[in-house]
């Protein structure tokens, strides 16, 4: 397993959000405004409640999406960059 | 009930009890402009989109996108607010000051079986009299603005329902009540009453306090009965849910609403919720909400307020003839009639004209 792989995360439980209709809205406190993620993406949210590496987030995923998990796990560290960048996740120790 | 059929099934999505239906198939343009009309003038964005949601109400492709798109804008707006209510409330705490979050806030996280159903446009916050200067000092100091000066110093504490606040970079509202109500219904419930048996909800890991169930049921009913005309969907929705809860003892509320002289406001309340919902009696509460009638004041005073009579002179009369003290009636009276300078400042008026509106309003209600 890849160090990439192997990273554990989690959402921050200081985030504020809420379902929407085809998604999450999340307030990271450090954010100024509020951002949208639509329904994948939330389904990575929900995902997140408990410390997870990829494959474990892919193998979530996978079957709500209909996707094959190595597909998911492909496209999920892209994401999970983009909501820590966002300041919506820790990693894991 | 002057609202659409139409929008008070969205209002009513999800109440077993509700016999209004949602049409069958998309609505046409038209229908569909007026409903959003309605939806975003009355904060139904999340009831919306949960009957979107649960496929009770079908909608093309565009229509889809359009409710997305409003809903995610209401949730952005909430969490905003919530991020005020949780500063708001940590520097509260911190300052050893009991409060509680009321309204929306409060009815979204612990009455709705989904926060995202209810949306609200500020933070409001219930506080002790005896702690409404202190807590408006600790607020000020935490970075939020008064919206206007008091009246006159210690007017506030004295008799008002609250205080406005404004905060943060979008000028968040955070209203500061000692009251649930205006006076004089205000003054007739039982503050310990307010703060007993808290509820609590959590806003991203901060606990934060609220009023018990029967205590927002009935706040519920009081902003049904005496907010807008027509009444809003919202507050009556709010009613329906807090009475839903199994743990609701509607009888003990009942009690609370006769202890403040209030009954006939609750019964009010209920029976409008029953008719725009079109509620199939449910419980002990509908029959005793049809039954009750009732000559108390509050009876009075509410319909002044659906008749649309219940102006500012209304208001400071029957405010008058409620206070037991004549040294209360004429601080309140003197207050009244020579406000301070930066109040009369901030609402752009001199002394002189202040006493001519004063006097052209008592001379109309006189008439009356």
């Amino acid at each position: 397993m890849s160090a990439e792989a192997a990273r554990r995360w989690q959402r921050r439980a200081d985030v504020l959000w809420h379902e929407s209709l085809g998604g999450v809205v999340l307030l990271p406190p450090e954010a100024t405004d509020p951002f949208a993620v639509s329904a994948p993406a939330a389904l990575l949210w929900e995902a997140l409640a408990a410390p997870r590496d990829v494959d474990e987030l892919a193998a979530a995923m996978s079957e709500p999406l209909g996707v094959p998990a190595a597909e998911v796990a492909e496209a999920l560290p892209a994401l999970l960059d983009e909501l820590a960048g966002l300041g919506a996740l820790r990693e894991d120790p | 009930m002057s609202h659409p059929a139409l929008l008070r099934a969205v209002a009513a999505h999800g109440l077993a009890a509700s016999t209004l239906g949602l049409p069958d198939g998309p609505l046409d343009d038209d229908a569909w402009a007026d409903l959003l009309r309605g939806v975003r003038s009355q904060r139904l964005a999340g009831l919306l989109a949960e009957a979107v949601a649960s496929g009770a109400l079908e909608v093309t492709d565009s229509q889809l996108a359009e409710v997305i798109e409003l809903h995610r804008a209401a949730i952005g707006s909430v969490l905003l607010l919530e991020r005020q209510l949780q500063h708001s409330s940590a520097a509260l705490d911190a300052a050893g000051i009991a409060h509680r979050a009321v309204k929306g806030a409060a009815f979204a996280h612990l009455d709705y079986p989904n926060p995202s159903w209810r949306h609200y446009g500020d933070v409001d916050v219930l506080l002790p009299t005896a702690e409404l200067d202190r807590a408006v000092e600790v607020l000020l100091d935490a970075g939020h603005e008064r919206r206007n000066p008091p009246l006159r110093p210690g007017f506030e504490a004295r008799f008002a329902k609250s205080v406005e606040l404004r905060v943060g970079a979008n000028g968040a509202e955070v209203d500061l009540h000692r009251l649930l109500v205006p006076e004089p219904l205000g003054w007739w419930i039982v503050e310990g009453d307010l703060f007993a048996d808290p509820a609590t909800f959590t806003l991203a890991g901060q606990a934060v306090p609220a009023p018990s169930r029967s205590v927002r049921f009935l706040h519920a009913c009081y902003h049904a009965a005496l907010g807008f005309r027509p009444t809003r969907l919202v507050p009556l929705r709010d009613l329906v849910e807090a009475a839903g809860d199994p743990a609701f003892d509607w009888r003990e509320a009942v009690t609370l609403a006769e202890r403040w002289r209030g009954a006939p406001i609750v019964a009010h309340a209920v029976r409008t919720a029953m008719e725009a919902f079109a509620l199939e009696p449910a419980s002990g509460l509908w029959w005793w909400a049809r039954g009750h009638r009732s000559d108390e004041p509050a009876t009075r005073i509410l319909e002044h307020y659906l008749h649309g009579t219940r102006r500012q002179t209304e208001r400071s009369l029957d405010a008058l003839r409620a206070l037991p003290r004549w040294r209360d009636r004429a601080a309140y009276l003197s207050a009244l009639l020579r406000p301070d300078r930066a109040y009369l400042e901030y609402r752009g008026v001199s002394a002189g004209d202040w006493w001519r509106q004063g006097a052209r309003s008592l001379e109309r209600r006189l008439r009356r």
